[in-house]
């Protein structure tokens, strides 16, 4: 019984439940809304097909039946991934069976190596449908994560008996000149546009069933009747959820003494019980039904999971919303899936301009993510015209988001942005390398003074036997260091200096099973990286010889506030462009970085016990022990000056005693005690030498001997 | 006393939020947020005299006030939304419900 209203929106013919419509039907309808609007169907790219198109669908005269029926031809629409190295294709098209919204959509995924990493998405807002007698071909412009230096599309997929097997789409770029690009030979995979792993656990105390079915037809609705369940519910919406076969039956205790459940202990719960639980985007989603939320018997579910990951999980209250009545069953589906939706990153129909970017707001849809009570006209308007399913733009954001803004801790709620949402730090998907990289700091609580260098150590281990090269240090390239600073935004440090190698491999084995490094990550090509207080995140990417792409564990660091007036003054000293270079090349006697040597040597003069004073003498003591060349122009000379060691000993001294308190890590601080031996040496003071190498703990090479360095 | 029962709910971010029942300040709340996977920011009781009075919500920060009369014999939970500057309230005989 559908008593909603048939010119509005909300009744798109499109939107009807029970039945599917035909790949003619949908392009018949593209080309009335064409006419409609007053518009041509756009240009479309590449070469016309060889068979005779039929894009002007006009009414057929009848005709008397044939003898024997036409055999019905497979639906299209659906799910197809494409195989092979590089770049894998999943793609979504959308252009007939339940629901149709006329879109085509598709995430690339990266093959390096033996690692698997999401690369990006695309959607085709409005493409142009061609219907053969056996073959359909899908042309638009696609809207992209990333640029896209070939954004038309042509797909074509052969269309076969429903008998058949499904045929592959064939996935054509071209530029905008028409050039062609990649070509995707995609795979069917399912009727589905996604495919999610469900698991719904209960509390002990829920004193009501939870829920299973609700017939829609027991009440007035606005659509078929039919049974419903979530799982049903989101089917009809092109999402399968598999569900993961755990039914876990959470203990009271963990609801706390209160025997009401907050959202932190209801995170906590989704750690200890979701069996799919990962703290990484993934298509697996919690729900647990519990009795009561400590807001009160009034909260009937809530999306809880906005910490880290967000979106993983979301909580019912039987308190509020438990029974076998037939309005009590239909306000648990109703739940159930209104929950959900908010972990598909879906706002409340009346809030989508909070959404970003904003959208119109849709405070009359009939849809699962509105309230009945805010529904004009109230709950009884509502539920006689809710034909429980989402409304059209919320089944193009399930079917066709990018994947980042859909995908279960993925983006944060309520970011669903079309900008560039490109992350090219997420997990891996699949790591089979047999590497692993670290990434640590040695500073107490991880934290850094408000201007202090900051110093990552790299670590890379591996299987016995695994080829590597032994280039840590992003100066060579074959690392990437990303930092997440506190206000979101992820740069790639960019040493000031490429350094070009030669190229040399190394295995892993009881002779090298670790390589390590230190990276000084504080300036470089961007300016400063730490250049305000808060919360950062590194993340290293490794870049292995067989083309895997090796991620790091996500480091945590903090920069804290100045807290007295002599941490201000030597922050002050330490920011500037001629201090981080010197930063960076370890200290220099260019008269070209004066200014920042003679901020230092105020440092110096100044702030002689400031913890900060260390890395001035580090830098100095180390340059103290080189030599160091000035090439004269105008007289044609070269002038040395030798390494000072007495005064390189004095300064890397006091460093090593401190190094400790300070927290410099072990690398550095056997760079130091090197630094000071070879001083010794020079000095001619063997013993001293002798006594000072003993200190060095040489578990790690910094670089190979025999590394070059062009 | 009656106990009339006040929602915030969608609309607010750190705002400083404060309701007046007939001619007193009745509660002042500061750092109100809307939670918006609930469209819940706070929720507030307060003493109410008998009879019809007139609830006033001011929320300094958007610059935008309004007010409405209430009767808590009749609707003791009144749930507040602020949208596009607009306060809409909505009385109700029971809290509306949070999802």
């Amino acid at each position: 019984m559908n008593r909603a209203d048939p010119t509005t929106a909300e009744t798109n013919f499109l939107s009807a439940t029970d039945r599917e419509f035909s790949v003619e039907e949908v392009a018949e309808i593209q080309t009335l809304d064409a006419t409609m609007a007053g518009t041509e169907s756009p240009a479309t790219p590449g070469a016309e097909p060889s068979e005779t198109a039929t894009t002007e669908i006009e009414p057929k005269p009848h005709k008397l039946p044939t003898p024997f029926p036409s055999l019905p031809r497979r639906p299209v629409s659906g799910r197809y991934r494409s195989g092979g190295m590089g770049f894998q294709l999943e793609l979504r098209v959308d252009v007939d069976g339940r629901r149709p919204v006329r879109k085509v959509s598709g995430d690339f995924y990266q093959l390096s190596g033996s690692t698997v990493s999401y690369f990006g998405s695309f959607v085709v807002d409005a493409p142009v449908l061609t219907v053969l007698p056996n073959l359909i071909m899908i042309k638009g412009i696609g809207r992209y994560t990333r640029s896209a230096g070939a954004p038309k599309i042509r797909i074509s997929i052969p269309r076969t008996f429903v008998f058949a097997a499904p045929a592959p789409a064939t996935v054509q770029f071209f530029t905008l000149t028409n050039q062609p690009g990649a070509l995707h030979v995609c795979q069917y995979v399912s009727a589905y546009f996604r495919t999610v792993q469900y698991e719904l656990d209960k509390v002990a105390d829920v004193t009501t069933p939870v829920f299973d079915h609700y017939n829609t037809g027991s009440l007035p609705s606005g659509g078929p009747a039919r049974n419903l369940s979530v799982i049903s519910g989101y089917a009809e919406a092109g999402v399968e959820f598999q569900a993961t076969g755990r039914n876990d039956v959470i203990p009271n205790l963990e609801e706390g003494a209160d025997a009401r459940w907050n959202n932190s202990e209801l995170h906590d719960s989704m750690e200890r019980h979701f069996s799919q639980w990962r703290d990484i985007p993934q298509w697996a989603v919690w729900e647990v039904a519990c009795q009561e939320h400590v807001l009160g018997t009034g909260l009937y579910g809530i999306m809880f999971d906005q910490q880290g990951k967000q979106r993983q999980g979301c909580a019912v209250f039987h308190a509020g919303i438990g029974g076998t009545t037939s309005d009590k069953l239909r306000l648990q589906l109703y739940t159930y899936v209104h929950e959900l939706g908010h972990c598909f990153n879906l706002l409340h129909s009346w809030q989508k301009s909070l959404a970003t970017p904003p959208q119109a707001d849709r405070p009359a849809a009939l849809s699962w993510m509105n309230y009945p009570w805010l529904y004009p006209g109230g709950p009884s308007a509502f539920w006689n015209g809710f034909a429980f399913q989402f409304d059209e733009p919320e089944i193009i954001h399930i079917r066709h988001a990018f994947r980042n803004d859909l995908i279960m801790g993925g983006s944060n709620f309520a970011v669903g942005s079309a900008l560039d949402n490109s992350h090219p730090f997420d997990e891996n998907l699949e790591d089979n390398s047999g590497l692993k990289v670290e990434l640590s700091v040695e500073k107490s609580g991880k934290s850094f003074l408000f201007g202090e260098p900051v110093h990552v150590k790299i670590k890379l281990t591996g299987r016995e036997g695994r080829t590597v090269h032994p280039y840590l240090h992003p100066n060579f390239g074959l690392v990437q260091l990303g930092i997440c600073k506190p206000n979101g935004d992820v740069l790639v440090y960019r040493p000031l200096m490429d350094h070009c190698v030669m190229g040399q491999a190394v295995t892993l084995g009881p002779e090298n099973p670790s390589l390590e490094d230190v990276i000084y990550c504080g300036y470089g090509k961007d300016g400063f990286y730490f250049d305000r207080t808060g919360f950062y995140q590194l993340r290293a990417i490794y870049n292995a010889p067989d083309g895997s792409r090796v991620m790091s564990n996500i480091l945590h660091v903090r920069v804290r506030h100045p807290v007295s007036v002599a941490d201000e003054d030597v922050a002050d000293l330490f920011c500037g462009q001629d201090q981080g270079t010197l930063l960076y090349l370890e200290g220099s006697d260019s008269e070209f970085l004066k200014h920042g040597n003679e901020c230092f040597d105020t440092v110096l003069e100044q702030h002689a016990d400031h913890p900060l004073a260390t890395y001035v003498r580090l830098i100095k003591g180390l340059n103290m022990g080189r030599v160091f060349k000035n090439i004269d122009t105008k007289e044609r000379r070269i002038y040395v000056r030798k390494p000072q060691p007495e005064e390189s000993v004095k300064l890397l001294s006091r460093v090593s005693d401190v190094a400790e308190s300070i927290g410099l890590d072990a690398i550095t601080v056997d760079t130091v005690n090197q630094s000071i031996a070879d001083a010794h040496l020079r000095s001619g003071n063997k013993a001293a030498a002798e006594a000072t190498q003993k200190r060095i703990k040489t578990h790690a090479k910094k670089t190979l001997a025999g590394a070059k360095i062009a | 006393m009656p106990v009339l029962h006040i929602d915030l709910r969608e609309g607010f971010k750190e705002d400083d939020v404060i309701l007046y029942l007939g001619d007193r300040e009745a509660v002042r709340r500061s750092g109100v947020t809307t939670d918006l996977t609930i469209s819940h920011a706070a929720s507030l009781e307060v003493q109410a005299p008998a009879g019809p009075s007139t609830l006033r919500i001011e929320v300094p920060k958007q610059q935008v006030s309004s007010s409405t009369v209430v009767d808590p014999a009749e609707t003791p939970f009144v749930a507040i939304f602020l949208r596009d500057r607009q306060i809409s309230f909505h009385q109700l005989k029971e809290a509306m419900p949070m999802l």
